[in-house]
């Protein structure tokens, strides 16, 4: 019994780990005037010992939110939707620049530099988790980042 | 120990590659007539080739990742380029709307969010195609989703266009701004050569 308890104990801080993603660096590059259509960015880590899938995304303010991945294929820019991401265990998936990004549509107002915008990633067991992303200019020009 | 070599070979040539930002053309290829405007009453059509060189870039507003991607690094670009080349010989750069239908109340404003001296213009279908052809670029308008929103795809690359009106090369991603700027550079020495002979 005792045996069993201390295992338990051991077990809580992981079991505790794996029922989130880390999110770093989320944010919102400004976005130019009357846009409709912008991104978000950010890094999702899975610390736990099961992947997690995110599915969907809803963002405050916006009348739609999607997940989005682009490409430049044969020198053609595409984008296409992204119905799942897989965060296997110890992985982390960047969201950025010329791949997958989370498309913010159809803004209510102007999101001006400084201001959050506040985003829930929607994961496949049910689990959701808040954002928030600060809205800040994009740095060019440090190769590429 | 084929292997290792071809491994060697791909390890050395893998940076070369991805270090290429533009392609001079054999020929330059003239640009016809064309007409686009904005809804601040600017207008951009071939005269205003003459008078110095042109970056061209196609896109559409509702481009949340790649157009703002490019016009971000092209303004990094020509803050270089400034530093390398004559002040006449800073490119314009114009960004040109494939999507009137839906950005042609507000694109006049776009480009000038990156830099006050970048332009943004759509025009009417047949000006967009014929600079498009013109330029070796492409766009395709997909269907539109249940929502009615719909993807447009389109060139990544900038078409360079010299002050005699003549496409010249082609910028590529993913636009770092000090070789973009060597390249133009180079380009232009090369055109004041040829004019200069």
């Amino acid at each position: 019994m005792r045996k069993l308890l201390f295992a338990l104990l051991l077990l809580a801080p992981v079991a505790a780990l794996a029922d989130g993603v880390e999110v770093t660096m989320p944010m919102v590059p400004v976005a130019p005037p009357g846009t409709k259509v912008h991104a978000a960015f950010m890094m999702i880590s899975n610390p736990g010992t099961a992947p997690r899938h995110l599915t969907g995304v809803s963002a405050e303010g916006y009348r739609m939110a999607h997940i989005h991945k682009s490409e430049v294929k044969d020198g053609v820019a595409t984008m296409s939707p992204v119905d799942l991401v897989e965060i296997a265990p110890g992985q982390t998936v960047t969201f950025e620049h010329g791949g997958l990004h989370i498309m913010l549509m159809g803004p209510e107002g102007p999101v001006a530099m400084g201001e959050v915008v506040r985003l829930t990633l929607q994961f496949a067991n049910g689990d959701t988790q808040l954002i928030e992303a600060p809205v800040k200019r994009l740095m060019h020009g440090a190769h590429g980042s | 120990m084929r292997y290792l070599f071809a491994l060697i070979v791909c390890l050395l040539t893998q940076p070369a590659i991805a270090q290429v930002q533009g392609v001079m053309l054999d020929k330059p290829v003239p640009i016809p007539g064309f007409a686009f405007s904005n809804e601040l009453g600017e207008a951009f059509s071939d005269d205003d080739l003459d008078n110095g060189w042109t970056l061209v870039m196609f896109g559409f507003l509702s481009c949340p990742d790649v157009c703002p991607f490019t016009l971000g690094n092209l303004e990094a670009a020509i803050g270089e380029t400034s530093t390398r080349v004559r002040p006449d010989n800073v490119p314009k750069v114009v960004f040109i709307s494939v999507d009137p239908d839906r950005d042609a109340g507000y694109v006049g404003e776009y480009a000038k969010f990156f830099h006050p001296d970048f332009q943004s213009y759509t025009g009417a279908r047949d000006q967009i195609d014929r600079l498009i052809e013109a330029t070796d670029s492409f766009y395709r308008i997909l269907k539109p989703d249940s929502t009615g929103y719909y993807e447009v795809q389109h060139s990544s690359s900038v078409s360079v266009i010299a002050p005699d009106g003549t496409l010249r090369a082609k910028l590529q991603p993913p636009f770092d701004p000090a070789q973009t700027a060597e390249f133009l550079a180079r380009l232009q020495i090369t055109y004041r050569r040829e004019m200069s002979q």
